[in-house]
């Protein structure tokens, strides 16, 4: 891994204390709690609410973020691979949510309408601050988010919810939009913090300045260690905010040196030394030592995932060459006179030419299967699946390589009693399964609605032969003589359920080729059909399925 | 140090430039001109102290800004940009319709005439304050008009306390067409006009007027204490370093989501520093040419140490906006510093920048931005290393390219074969795996290259370089029918429409296309040239399209039949490869499936050897 050449969490939090959008979030919160009511204001295009802090007397319960009985988070997605626990949130805050929630959405729909840059900034103090953060959270996962940008700004929020909580923000790709103020004084925000789990940015404040951290762990570090710096005896923590906001933003055209004087020739840690100094801490002491660590680790967790992500994109055009081999494979076969489609001819045979084109197969499947990895322990950048690149490299190497994996499986793998088909017990490899929701949620709009003219150049549905193989199977035990009839009814419907469900593929010549070469398992199959079918005289035609309603 | 920023620019005719800047006009003249040391004339523009002049009143946009008009400047644009409105230079739209009313023909004293009549003289477009943006645009405009790569009499550009004129696209523009080393400007240290574009409209409009008026006064004493003054100077600068801090986090930390979201709730302002800048720090000048480490600058240089220093800052801008006197005076007493790169990695830019005292910060967003270009260096020479060395696990891009030419393309373009690109579309042998995966390889090295190019991770001057131009055409020539047979071998077209539709067509290659029209437009090519150095291979994707087509079909770009005889027109005008003629030849099975009555009286008939049926 390259190594990091600047540390920017000290930087960052100067930009964002130079600008107004802190020092604008900030006045309009005082309004909102000394009036103890929801603050809407409009300033140079930008849309804010502030909502009141509210006095709570005992810390709540957690609850669930989706309550049954009202539909609010419903539409969040929380999809997770693991056996998570479910989202959790304080109670008392989600009831307050809950009164104030379609108020300000209303409120926000209306106060757009006469602006012409739309965006909204939803901000609070203290418990304020925890309402607005769950507020822009519902708007974020509304089944049609609104398109407007949307900023999250809290001041002295306590802790919202628990692990899953803040895992699934950051799953679903709206951590970005939650920018947390905290005062290394202020115990509010790390009360409870075993229990609960950050989220989003945080802005770390001292007399001295700030500094940002963006992932949840560096951000517990943090707790624990201004926790173990222990508990100065401060009642005014509103005023230390206030006093941020006027003096931090002021002091921007006196020139800060590091107090070490001598500046590293080394810019990373001159940026690391700069940042512990604005927390107030001075690198000899055992807090400015951890805070350091805290910092450095924090910066390789988040340089980690962009760096792998190009590494990635390097080996993509490694594993090119597997791709094109199976590619040609197809086509050859397709032209050969054997007129077997190149997944029957994978399955059949294995002289070289299929073994190399099997090593291809298994090279193809062991890198995706390292993205598939890295994507579900989170270990790429949280949009990675949103570049087109990659959208595209997964469907191209899907439709080709999935029918042979299917075939793979069924020439080796394959028992009746034991392993089970291919689309059962967890048989199919997971890649295909993530590849598929990226292609249903992302990749679908890029197609051209049109009818084919002629047949796809490869089939459309990457399970066709695997359903294939099943049909066979079933097609079989009803021509078996020791099938029962009730079970011959029920295999028969499915066998009709399969034969319309391919018939529709041809038609719509979604199917390739391969599928459709003259001695492939699917004519074959359809072949034994029709033979079946005559010889119990049926004579169902192939589409007109209600026949077999007789 | 000597002053040596260009090659035949001497203290006198800076000296000139700065004089003819601020001679005062008793006319409605817009324009003062003097020839000096007999082969260059001066022309220096009027400068204006008017809020009209700096933000046209009826623009209402953020930043005063407006997009160039690729027409009028054809340079002034970012080749890798795909979105059209975005890939455009935008520059301050005051400034714009300064420069335009000048060279419009209904003008009483035009600029175009004057610099007609004044070549092959050099001319030095100068100004003070407003006056220097006006010269800015007035030598881009003087450069796309007069100007191909042939040429040798370039003008100068220099400005003094000059506001900054465009942005990034502008700036990319300048660095492309190796025009930046033409343009040099004169910054004293606490001058406030070069930073006033980095503030929005919104937050200076009401003391603007007033700063303006005082910034006009070139005699008359500083109110000191002058509240106004003072607190349109804190606004701006706050605005400055808004701008300069996102700057810096976007080029240590470009993929952070926060900071990008955090972002879009801003307004920052296009404008960037363009071309060379010259500081006066007190007791030197520094002359830099990172626009990055420029934009640190203007907001570090500006900090104080103290409150006191800080109070003073304000009547300080003042003077320093007329202290350009000054600073021409010392020139050639005083040293000059050059902070470049190589003088960066040498000494960190310690020495250049002694007397501005920066803070940690400071020299911190100063190193990333040297950083940023030496990783842009670094690109272009990884660049250069994949295209000509050949490694022993790795062919050289040239080598790939020889062997499609050579040993694929040329046995296949010979009768009885069918030419290489229905060769390649049918794929029968091992070869034409091979070429496969060549095309594959060869489509993944032009994606990064362009890639790079879109995140601005190469130097500007990379798109510019003929041997690359040279290299992508070449590309493009040889492959892109390569791309089309695959396109229609694997019935893309029937997954997502046309190869020339929409969003289809590999940027690459619209890329290089790009890039090859405008350098022929530079050299001083027809409009029809450049158009038919597109269809030259465009045209198979043509062909495929229209084979799936009915003779008598309408289709949303013309009629079948018109289009038809277009593309024949085309084969017959143009000098295209024989090999498209060979039987077997998709073009010319197509050719002979067309309705009986339309080839006779094609003008195909010939080439295709055809004999009416009788």
């Amino acid at each position: 891994m390259e190594e990091c050449r600047f540390e920017t969490s000290e930087l960052q939090a100067s930009l964002m204390m130079s600008t107004p959008l802190w020092s604008d979030s900030w006045s309009l919160c005082n309004v909102a709690d000394s009036s103890r009511s929801i603050q809407i204001q409009h300033i140079a295009g930008t849309m804010y609410v502030a909502l009141p802090e509210v006095e709570m007397n005992q810390p709540g319960n957690l609850v669930g973020l989706e309550v049954a009985g009202d539909e609010f988070f419903s539409a969040f997605s929380t999809a997770s691979t693991s056996d998570e626990p479910p989202p959790m949130v304080n109670g008392a805050i989600r009831e307050l949510f809950v009164s104030s929630a379609r108020f300000i959405e209303s409120q926000i729909t209306q106060g757009l309408e006469m602006e012409e840059r739309k965006q909204v900034i939803i901000t609070g103090y203290s418990t304020g601050g925890a309402v607005a953060a769950l507020t822009t959270l519902w708007l974020l996962s509304q089944p049609s988010p609104p398109s407007l940008p949307l900023l999250c700004i809290t001041f002295g929020s306590p802790l919202l919810g628990n692990q899953s909580l803040s895992s699934s923000i950051s799953r679903s790709h709206v951590a970005q939009n939650f920018c947390h103020v905290v005062s290394i004084h202020d115990l509010v925000p790390r009360r409870n913090d075993e229990q609960l789990w950050p989220f989003g940015t945080y802005l770390f404040c001292s007399d001295n300045g700030g500094l940002c951290l963006d992932n949840a762990a560096s951000v517990r570090t943090m707790f624990l260690i201004l926790n173990s710096r222990g508990t100065p005896n401060i009642d005014e923590e509103r005023q230390r905010y206030e006093h941020y906001v006027s003096t931090l933003s002021h002091q921007f055209l006196i020139s800060r040196s590091s107090r070490s004087g001598d500046i590293s020739d080394n810019s990373y840690e001159a940026g690391v030394a700069l940042a512990v100094e604005s927390l107030g801490f001075s690198d000899d002491h055992p807090s400015g030592i951890s805070a350091k660590e805290c910092i450095e680790a924090a910066t390789r967790m988040s340089r980690a995932p962009i760096e792998r992500a190009s590494e990635l994109a390097i080996e993509l055009g490694d594993v090119l060459p597997s791709r094109l081999e199976i590619q040609w494979y197809k086509d050859s076969c397709e032209a050969s006179p054997k007129k077997l489609g190149y997944y029957d001819n994978f399955k059949l045979y294995s002289n070289p030419r299929e073994l190399k084109v099997n090593m291809s197969r298994a090279k193809l499947a062991k890198f995706w299967d390292r993205v598939y990895e890295m994507v579900e322990t989170n270990q790429l950048p949280p949009d990675f699946d949103f570049e087109l690149k990659w959208l595209f490299a997964t469907q191209f190497y899907q439709l080709l390589a999935e029918p042979l994996d299917i075939a793979y499986f069924y020439k080796y793998k394959y028992s009746r009693t034991g392993t089970g088909h291919y689309m059962e017990n967890g048989n199919r490899p997971k890649r295909y399964l993530l590849f598929d929701k990226w292609w249903k949620e992302r990749g679908e709009c890029h197609r051209v609605k049109t009818a084919r003219t002629r047949y796809a150049s490869t089939t459309q549905d990457t399970c066709f032969w695997a359903k294939l193989e099943e049909a066979k199977e079933w097609l079989d035990d009803v021509r078996s003589e020791g099938t029962d009839a009730q079970r011959r009814a029920l295999l028969w419907e499915k066998i009709v359920g399969f034969e319309s469900y391919a018939d529709t593929l041809v038609k719509m010549k979604d199917a390739s080729l391969d599928v459709l070469a003259e001695n492939s398992s699917y004519r074959v199959w359809v072949k034994k059909l029709e033979e079946f079918k005559t010889d119990n005289g049926i004579g169902m035609v192939v589409g007109e399925s209600d026949a077999m309603e007789t | 140090m000597a002053l040596d920023f260009i090659p035949g620019i001497s203290k006198a005719l800076i000296a000139t430039s700065w004089r003819l800047s601020t001679k005062p006009y008793t006319t409605n003249d817009q324009f003062h001109q003097e020839v000096v040391e007999d082969n260059t004339v001066v022309v220096a523009f009027r400068r204006s102290f008017l809020e009209k002049d700096w933000f046209a009143p009826a623009n209402e946009s953020s930043f005063g800004e407006t997009k160039m008009d690729p027409a009028e400047f054809p340079s002034m644009i970012s080749f890798s940009n795909d979105v059209d409105a975005d890939a455009r230079a935008t520059v301050n739209e005051a400034f714009l319709k300064s420069l335009q009313l000048l060279i419009s023909p209904s003008c009483t004293q035009s600029v175009k005439t004057l610099v007609e009549n004044m070549r092959p003289r050099r001319i030095v477009f100068t100004g003070h304050s407003s006056g220097g943006a006006t010269a800015i645009l007035a030598a881009v405009w003087y450069l796309e008009t007069f100007f191909t790569k042939k040429c040798s009499d370039f003008p100068v550009c220099l400005t003094f306390g000059a506001p900054l004129v465009g942005d990034y696209v502008f700036k990319h523009g300048l660095g492309r067409e190796n025009w930046s080393r033409l343009f040099v400007n004169f910054v004293t240290r606490f001058d406030i006009v070069p930073r006033i574009m980095l503030a929005p409209k919104a937050s200076t409009k009401q003391a603007l007027p007033y700063a303006l008026s005082q910034l006009g006064r070139t005699r008359a004493p500083i109110q000191e204490n002058d509240q106004t003054i003072a607190g349109f100077y804190a606004t701006v600068m706050k605005d400055v370093e808004t701008a300069a801090r996102q700057a810096a986090c976007e080029l240590i930390d470009g993929e952070n989501a926060f900071l990008e979201t955090f972002s879009s709730f801003l307004e920052l302002s296009p404008y960037r520093p363009a071309g060379t800048f010259v500081f006066s720090t007190g007791t030197r000048f520094v002359e830099m040419s990172n626009s990055d480490a420029i934009l640190q600058i203007l907001f570090y240089a500006y900090q104080s140490t103290n409150e006191q220093e800080l109070s003073e800052r304000p009547n300080q801008s003042i003077r320093d906006h007329h202290g350009y006197e000054e600073m021409v005076d010392s020139m050639g007493t005083k040293d000059v510093y050059q902070l470049d790169l190589n003088h960066f990695l040498s000494d960190g830019g310690e020495y250049a920048l002694f007397d501005l005292r920066l803070s940690t910060s400071a020299r911190e967003c100063v190193r990333a931005a040297f950083e940023a270009e030496k990783k842009r260096n670094d690109n272009q020479s990884k660049i250069e290393t994949t295209i000509t060395k050949q490694s022993t696990t790795k062919k050289s891009i040239e080598e790939k390219l020889k062997w499609i030419e050579e040993e694929y393309k040329q046995p296949r373009c010979q009768a009885p074969a069918k030419g290489y690109y229905d060769s390649f579309k049918e794929s029968n042998d091992d070869n034409d795996f091979k070429a496969n995966v060549t095309r594959a390889e060869l489509a993944g090295f032009f994606d990064d290259v362009l890639g790079l190019m879109k995140k601005g991770q190469l130097p500007d001057g990379f798109e510019g370089d003929s041997d690359w131009i040279k290299l992508a055409t070449g590309y493009r020539r040889l492959m892109e029918p390569l791309d089309i047979a695959n396109y229609y071998r694997h019935l893309k077209n029937e997954d997502t429409g046309s190869y020339m539709g929409k969003g289809r067509r590999p940027k690459r290659y619209k890329h290089a296309q790009k890039l090859d029209e405008h350098d022929l437009l530079k050299s001083g090519g027809t409009a029809e040239k450049i158009m038919a150095s597109c269809l030259s291979i465009c045209f198979w994707a043509e062909v495929e399209d229209l084979r799936g087509k009915k003779y008598d079909e309408v289709t949303n770009e013309g009629t079948v039949e018109e289009r038809v005889t277009k593309l024949e027109n085309f084969l017959i005008d143009e000098k295209v490869d024989d090999h498209i003629f060979l039987e077997g030849s998709t073009v010319t099975k197509w050719w002979h499936s067309l309705p009986e009555h339309h080839k006779r009286s094609s003008l195909l008939q010939q080439r295709m050897g055809y004999t009416r049926a009788t």
